[in-house]
């Protein structure tokens, strides 16, 4: 259960922020290959979890790189496969922020830096929080991908329930999925009460 | 807040292309300390384009920008200062005030982001320069709060708390209603005038930039088509494109027949019958030309006037605008649109007599 929560906490987290960036890339600079980086960033939504986890487990079972066993192939997994849907919800958002206000911060005399952390993020907060809540949520309940990557010791709340029903085990079943349901809640009423200030002063 | 080091800004060969499309060629002008200049044009002309290389938000293709004698664009030297280090003001056509700062804070910015000056110092040049603009005790409050004219406002003193070199107007009133656009251009020229530093200012709307601006410059398909005075540029246009541009005209295809009675004055064939016109350059006999003349300055008449250029022409329509009636009137299959400050007491299908002073009609190259 920790598991989940760690991963759902800190996937959400690592993979907006990932995403956030694939956005401005994509939409705001002019880098080499934008236009493939946006495309790319749609790409994992073609797989189904198992076959992504498969691909996964091939890369990172030998090595250089051995994941497998570590709770990092699954955080890696859980990100690559959701990607499509917080890339989604950044872009929407910075779409919709005009580039003038960036503009203006630059002519205010502000750097890249200044303007992306006093003007670009903030701006950008209402779609950060909302793609956060999603990541959240498919990382607490994803099972496809996690019934493949995950070793002894490092179950996930889904892959203990379905195990449990393998077993024909429904009280504890029941009671994990009731956790589950709780966390959600409970985080999505925490990160909305947080966000709350900001997404109010949109305009 | 005047600017005892300010300087000129000298645009020098400006030339722009998007893939194969040329936005800006070849455009030169200077505009001294205290000037306001428009650039003027129908949107593509590249006028836009043109404020953005001087506020270096673009990559010009060739040519140099001067502030003073210090190159902030020099293509050949490969010098392009970014945005951020130029020191230029610009108020933007949205507005582009941060809906996530409250007004000091918006105004306060670009203190802020240089850094080195007190919170107390800052919050009294905030104070002053909203002060100047009029939102004097609206400091805490959010843009959504504001209405379009006072968020127009903030951005005018965001640019002008930086004590910036230049300042850069992108249509800044465009998004305003016109009584408040009306207001805001007089307040404009005002402000303009207390802070004595250059100004360039992008419009598309000929009433604004004639009323702002000392010096128009007329922008046609990324060349200048123009430069001059709001009265050069309206009684003495260069091309065909300028007087159709800015103000209305009527145009009548003619053919430059000899010379006229006194100097600069040409005899002209052309659907009307013979006329006189008058012309800055020199064209010879057959050239083709177009012969505009203002609509006010037409005279129409119910009896055959004594002088040249006087044609019959039927009344079509009329209609009555306040200070001055709109008349439509056709001759030799040609409309003419006559403006006129005199009531008239004639009906629709009457004959009328039009007269065009000779002085009045300009021969102008006959475009494409």
């Amino acid at each position: 259960m920790l598991n989940s929560l760690l991963l759902a906490t800190g996937g959400a987290t690592i993979g907006i922020l990932f995403c956030a960036v694939i956005s401005f890339l994509a939409q705001r600079s002019r880098v080499p290959g934008r236009r493939a980086l946006d495309y790319l960033a749609v790409l994992p939504m073609a797989f189904p979890g198992v076959v992504l986890a498969f691909a996964l487990l091939r890369a990172y079972i030998t090595p250089p790189l051995v994941l497998y066993g570590t709770i990092w192939i699954l955080l890696i997994a859980y990100i690559t496969r959701y990607i499509p849907y917080g890339v989604r919800s950044t872009s929407a958002t910075l779409i919709q922020i005009h580039p003038e206000l960036e503009e203006s911060s630059l002519s205010s005399g502000a750097n890249w830096f200044q303007t992306f952390r006093r003007v670009t993020l903030p701006l950008l907060k209402p779609g950060l929080v909302a793609g956060w809540i999603m990541l959240f949520v498919s990382f607490m309940r994803e099972l496809s991908a996690s019934v493949l990557l995950y070793s002894p010791g490092n179950e996930v709340l889904s892959v203990a329930i379905y195990d449990f029903w393998a077993q024909g085990n429904f009280r504890p079943l029941s009671a994990l999925a009731v956790i589950q349901i709780v966390l959600c809640l409970i985080m999505l009423i925490l990160v909305k009460r947080l966000a709350r200030v900001d997404t109010d002063l949109k305009v | 807040m005047t600017q005892p080091n300010s300087h000129a800004l000298k645009v020098e060969g400006l030339s722009k292309s998007y893939g194969a499309v040329r936005v800006v060629k070849d455009v030169s002008f200077e505009v001294e300390p205290g000037e306001f200049l428009s650039l003027l044009g129908p949107s593509g002309c590249g006028k836009t384009t043109t404020l953005r290389c001087i506020a270096g938000f673009e990559r010009p293709d060739e040519g140099r920008i001067l502030f003073g004698n210090t190159p902030v664009t020099d293509m050949a030297a490969g010098i392009l200062l970014p945005p951020n280090r130029r020191g230029f003001g610009m108020v933007f056509q949205s507005y582009a005030v941060w809906p996530h700062m409250t007004v000091a804070d918006n105004v306060a910015y670009p203190l802020s982001v240089k850094g080195g000056l007190g919170r107390a110092e800052i919050a009294g040049r905030v104070g002053r320069v909203l002060e100047l603009v009029g939102l004097g005790g609206l400091e805490k409050r959010f843009p959504n709060q504001l209405s379009g004219g006072q968020q127009q406002r903030v951005a005018l003193a965001r640019a002008l708390i930086m004590e910036p070199g230049v300042l850069l107007f992108d249509e800044p009133l465009s998004n305003l209603d016109a009584k408040l656009r009306e207001r805001m251009r007089f307040e404009l020229i005002e402000l303009q005038r207390k802070i004595g530093v250059p100004a360039v200012f992008v419009t598309h709307d000929q009433a604004e930039a004639m009323v702002i601006s000392r010096r128009i410059l007329v922008m046609d398909k990324g060349r200048i088509g123009q430069i001059g005075s709001p009265a050069e540029i309206y009684e003495r246009p260069r091309s065909r494109y300028v007087a159709d541009f800015v103000g209305l005209t009527n145009f009548i295809e003619v053919t430059v027949t000899g010379s006229g009675q006194g100097a600069g004055r040409h005899a002209v064939a052309g659907p009307l019958g013979p006329m006189e016109a008058s012309a800055d350059n020199a064209p010879v006999a057959g050239e083709r030309c177009s012969l505009a003349i203002r609509p006010e300055r037409m005279r129409m008449s119910a009896t055959a006037p004594d002088g040249p250029n006087v044609v019959q022409a039927r009344l079509e329509s009329s209609y009555f605008l306040g200070p001055y009636s709109e008349h439509f009137l056709t001759a030799a299959g040609q409309t003419l649109r006559v403006q006129a400050t005199e009531r008239l007491s004639a009906e629709p299908g009457d004959m009328l007599y039009l007269q065009m002073p000779p002085e009045d009609c300009l021969l102008l190259d006959a475009g494409e």
